[in-house]
């Protein structure tokens, strides 16, 4: 490959990258561009198929590098990961990201690069921990804000002498509060339970409500349970917030 | 958000494991590097792992072999331990214009989780191992995973786990 551009290319970053040769016509680029682990982003540098261009791209390094803490292992997460690289004029093939540009555009082809690299590593953010973290968060800012004509109380223990059964929200309906359950997973499906069951038993007035974070992926047992304890569930925060208030208005009729 | 000690880290590390869920018996190829997986529990019953293998399709050196901690409270996998070929350069710290390349050990550090920085930060240079299988038969015994020589036959006739200097 014309080294020319490389030399150009280190002058234009102030001498502030250099060059290892990976393999016979691969230039891998040794710049300060880093994961949150350390490791510097893969970049490669190499003649382009398409005549009188370079190609910049990762061999696949930056899936790979990804695949240690999340896998792009469904349809959605493969749709988000091409928009990514689309959406920043990149192009992938068998996880090999690149781009093919004129030598003159090297610089800002780089920093693009780079830039797309950070993104398609942020994809870690999607975990499932991560985004369950925010259901609880959600809920309550929706109830908040937009269940806020039905006065909503937080964290109400309707038992004082049970101060581990908790009521997530109570919205204030007349005589019998609605009683309102964030279900994120099986320990909260059973806690949630035992609550409407404990509350039943000591004959306090109330109605209940859980909205789950995906209702399917509570084992059977516990939808079972947890379905012949309450007295209305949403399958998800999607369709609490499609559907609560036309249920709310039936109910306060 | 969870501290930890070195301490507990360490333990982590070099607690007794078995196998619980075991790798398959040959690497995938997905999206040009192959990879595998297994996962690991305390043979005092407390703790679960989940350890994690890659090596690019192309370029052998560029491998890495991880050690993952999860814990009990749905907190998301922590990593504790990555033995990396030498893919490219790497830094301790972020903010640095120094690196080093090699091959190099990923290693949790207290300071690194407790600061809400990536747990496997912190990496050091290493020359006991130079290939992927080198690194394994390293990681496996590190780790100390008791019955690999059950799924990983062809470590133990090459006799990879004895110390330097032993027969």
């Amino acid at each position: 490959m014309n080294r020319n551009y490389l030399e150009l290319l280190k002058e234009q970053f102030n001498h502030r990258i250099n060059f290892k040769e990976k393999r016979p016509g691969i230039m891998q680029l040794i710049a300060p561009f880093y994961h949150e682990d350390g490791d510097m982003l893969d970049i490669f540098i190499q003649d382009s198929p398409e005549s009188g261009k370079i190609r910049i791209c990762d061999y696949g390094m930056s899936l790979m590098h990804l695949s240690y803490s999340y896998d792009i292992d469904t349809q959605n997460k493969e749709r988000i990961f091409q928009r990514i690289v689309s959406e920043n004029n990149l192009n992938e093939e068998n996880g090999n990201i690149y781009i093919d540009v004129n030598p003159e555009h090297l610089y800002t082809a780089i920093l693009q690069f780079a830039q797309t690299i950070a993104k398609v590593s942020s994809m870690r953010q999607f975990k499932r921990e991560v985004v369950q973290s925010l259901f609880y968060e959600a809920l309550e800012d929706f109830i908040i804000n937009q269940l806020k004509d039905y006065n909503p109380t937080l964290s109400l223990q309707p038992l004082p002498e049970r101060d581990d059964l908790e009521v997530d929200y109570a919205l204030n309906v007349g005589k019998r509060p609605i009683y309102v359950f964030g279900v994120k997973d099986v320990a909260k499906a059973r806690l949630t339970t035992i609550c409407c069951l404990e509350f039943q038993r000591a004959k306090i007035p109330f109605r209940s409500i859980a909205v789950h974070q995906e209702f399917e992926a509570l084992p059977r047992k516990d939808r079972s349970r947890l379905t012949s304890a309450i007295d209305k569930q949403f399958i998800s925060l999607e369709d609490f917030q499609e559907n609560v208030f036309q249920y709310l208005e039936r109910e306060t009729a | 958000m969870r501290t930890y000690t070195q301490e507990e880290i360490d333990y982590l590390i070099k607690c007794p494991k078995v196998i619980t869920n075991p790798p398959k018996k040959e690497m995938v190829l997905v999206y040009g590097h192959y990879r595998n997986s297994m996962n690991l529990h305390s043979t005092d019953g407390t703790h679960n792992f989940f350890v994690f293998m890659r090596k690019h399709a192309m370029f052998a050196e560029n491998f890495t072999i991880g050690l993952d901690y999860i814990p009990n409270d749905g907190s998301g996998h922590l990593c504790l331990l990555r033995c990396n070929g030498p893919h490219g350069g790497h830094t301790n710290e972020l903010l640095t214009d120094t690196h080093h390349f090699g091959y190099h050990i990923h290693v949790a550090k207290d300071y690194n989780i407790n600061n809400g920085r990536k747990s496997e930060l912190y990496a050091e240079l290493t020359d006991r191992y130079a290939t992927f299988e080198d690194a394994l038969a390293y990681f496996i015994e590190y780790c100390n995973i008791i019955d690999a020589e059950k799924y990983f036959l062809k470590f133990k006739q090459l006799t990879l786990f004895t110390e330097e200097g032993s027969s």
